[in-house]
């Protein structure tokens, strides 16, 4: 930490005569290392070509959004669209009445039924069809709690299978009988978009769940009122995915994780209609 | 509250409301992608290929096992960087195997038996086997080499709809009665006229779009043939796509659904 000027220092007392310039109190800190020219290939933006960490996008033909677009979006708008529908307004922040002083400045109450205010429903038009937006997978695993190298081999799972790094995630409190401590890496979590997001779908919805026998469908109760849906995969589910399956020695230990369907649709209701005509089947 | 309308006995006529069908087959393999498109996707690709890690085969195919024999035979390794040397193309830049000069091309060992030029040599007698290369079938059907307009079976990357032949071309257009669902109508009237072995689906019972004329009123329904086929007696019906479609209607007819059709 470079501070411009330290007035802890006592070296100005000993000179002779005082500064007529306003001291200039540098409260951030400037940390002058990373300015160095050396590191200025580091500031481009990644979609840059020139960047070190530029990956190239649209490397092949998208058929999941050329679907989406050409079939689906119209078919979805048509059956979504209601006559004379208007806004349904979610509940809000209740504020207190202005009957008593004592209620002036009180925080408003929460919504009814509810911890947070909820978000409107507008009717579908064609600026507001349902699309998935991102796919976020998150793996938690309890074996990396008591040997931590297994989480080397839970993001190296996640990263064969959806073509992105994973970041680790950490155990937020400390649970004693569960061996939860806080700090402690515990699995992964990754969200994919675009390409590597309607990939990853294809994989799914062809290879993977058609081929799990026990498989049944997505739970209709599955979802969080805001249009976001998800499901989960056991241990011996993975193995159908065919980044894994042709590999099956390097994997001894394979993990579970959840998946989490994000879309832009404001109900649930919305959500599955959108995904199952994406070929997830509903139970 | 209900308003209720009272009209004069001079145009005391309602207009015949009418259901009309737009019975569409989807495409059912990925479409023709223009010649800019693609060079734009190969470009991408061998540049995410030229940027791509190096392969790790310390991972793959672990040293002494029988993988690694075969991966050895396939790929033989570059040019050592021999510092006493000089290279008349450049010093190679090894790490790990590869020169990162260039793109790392990989050959893998294939699940079936190839020949010298990479062609299959193929065993009569396990012709169902799994691990058999993979050769996709032609985008080009029998029915688009025969132009059978009829047959369901054409052009596969495109959009195909059901237009029939009643006193010239036109989409199948049903007269409803004040009392049925204009989906039911023209679900009613597809199985009188096509029989009843075909699967569809109904996108919506409402309809996508209408046409108001002087004494007529005609409602447009969406939907997808999904299996079975369309068999009528006595009439004459094609399945075509979009752009044919413009050669079989009425110019202005045309002009005004041509927004409800995909390609």
């Amino acid at each position: 930490m470079n501070r411009i000027r330290l007035f802890s220092t006592t070296t100005s007392l000993c000179r002779a005569g005082y500064s007529t310039v306003e001291p200039v109190h540098h409260l951030v800190p400037i940390r002058k290392s990373a300015l160095k020219p050396g590191y200025k290939e580091l500031l481009i933006p990644k979609d840059d070509i020139r960047s070190v960490g530029y990956k190239p996008k649209n490397i092949q033909h998208d058929r999941v959004n050329d679907y989406y677009e050409n079939q689906l979006k119209s078919d979805l708008m048509l059956r979504l669209y209601e006559h004379d529908s208007e806004t349904v307004i979610g509940s809000k922040l209740r504020p207190w009445e202005t009957d008593s002083p004592y209620k002036l400045y009180r925080r408003a109450r929460k919504p009814k039924g509810f911890y947070r205010p909820q978000k409107d429903i507008k009717p579908v038009t064609f600026k507001n069809v349902p699309e998935l937006t991102s796919i976020s997978i998150n793996l938690y695993s309890k074996e990396a709690l008591e040997e931590s190298w297994v989480n080397i081999s839970t993001r190296l799972q996640i990263a064969q299978i959806t073509n992105a790094k994973p970041k680790r995630i950490y155990n937020k409190s400390n649970v004693l009988p569960w061996k939860v401590r806080q700090g402690k890496p515990c699995g992964c979590k990754v969200e994919l978009v675009e390409e590597d997001m309607t990939q990853f779908l294809s994989t799914l919805t062809e290879l993977v769940l058609p081929r799990i026998r026990t498989f049944k469908g997505i739970s209709k109760k599955s979802g969080d009122k805001n249009g976001n849906i998800t499901f989960g995969l056991n241990p011996d589910d993975i193995k159908f995915f065919p980044e894994i399956e042709n590999f099956q020695d390097l994997y001894p230990n394979l993990f579970g994780f959840h998946i989490t369907f994000k879309t832009s649709a404001r109900t649930d209701d919305q959500a599955r209609l959108l995904l199952s005509s994406l070929g997830l089947p509903f139970n | 509250m209900v308003v209720i309308k009272r009209f004069n006995s001079t145009v005391s006529k309602l207009p015949t409301i009418s259901s009309t069908l737009i019975l569409s087959r989807n495409p059912i393999i990925t479409r023709e992608l223009p010649a800019f498109e693609q060079q734009y996707y190969n470009y991408q690709n061998e540049l995410w290929k030229r940027l791509m890690w190096t392969f790790p085969k310390w991972y793959y195919y672990r040293d002494g096992t029988l993988g690694d024999q075969r991966f050895k035979e396939l790929n033989k390794p570059p040019v050592f960087n021999n510092p006493k040397l000089e290279y008349t193309e450049g010093r190679p830049d090894i790490k790990q195997l590869r020169d990162r000069r260039f793109k790392q091309v990989i050959n893998l060992p294939k699940s079936y038996k190839q020949a010298e030029d990479g062609s299959e040599i193929v065993d009569e007698e396990i012709q169902d086997n799994l691990s058999r290369k993979i050769n996709p079938n032609s985008r080009i059907t029998k029915a688009d080499e025969s132009k059978d307009l009829s047959s369901l079976e054409r052009q596969l990357s495109k959009t195909l709809y059901l237009i029939i032949n009643e006193n010239g071309w036109k989409l199948p257009t049903f007269k409803s009665d004040t009392q049925t669902p204009l989906h039911k109508v023209a679900e009613e009237g597809l199985f009188n006229i096509g029989g009843e072995e075909i699967n569809y689906f109904n996108v919506s019972s409402k309809p996508c779009h209408h046409i108001k004329g002087s004494d007529q009123i005609e409602f447009f329904i969406k939907s997808h043939i999904l299996s079975g086929s369309f068999k009528p007696k006595n009439l004459k019906f094609l399945w075509v796509t979009k752009d044919e479609l413009s050669e079989y209607l009425n110019e202005d007819y045309y002009k005004q659904i041509k927004h409800l059709l995909n390609e």
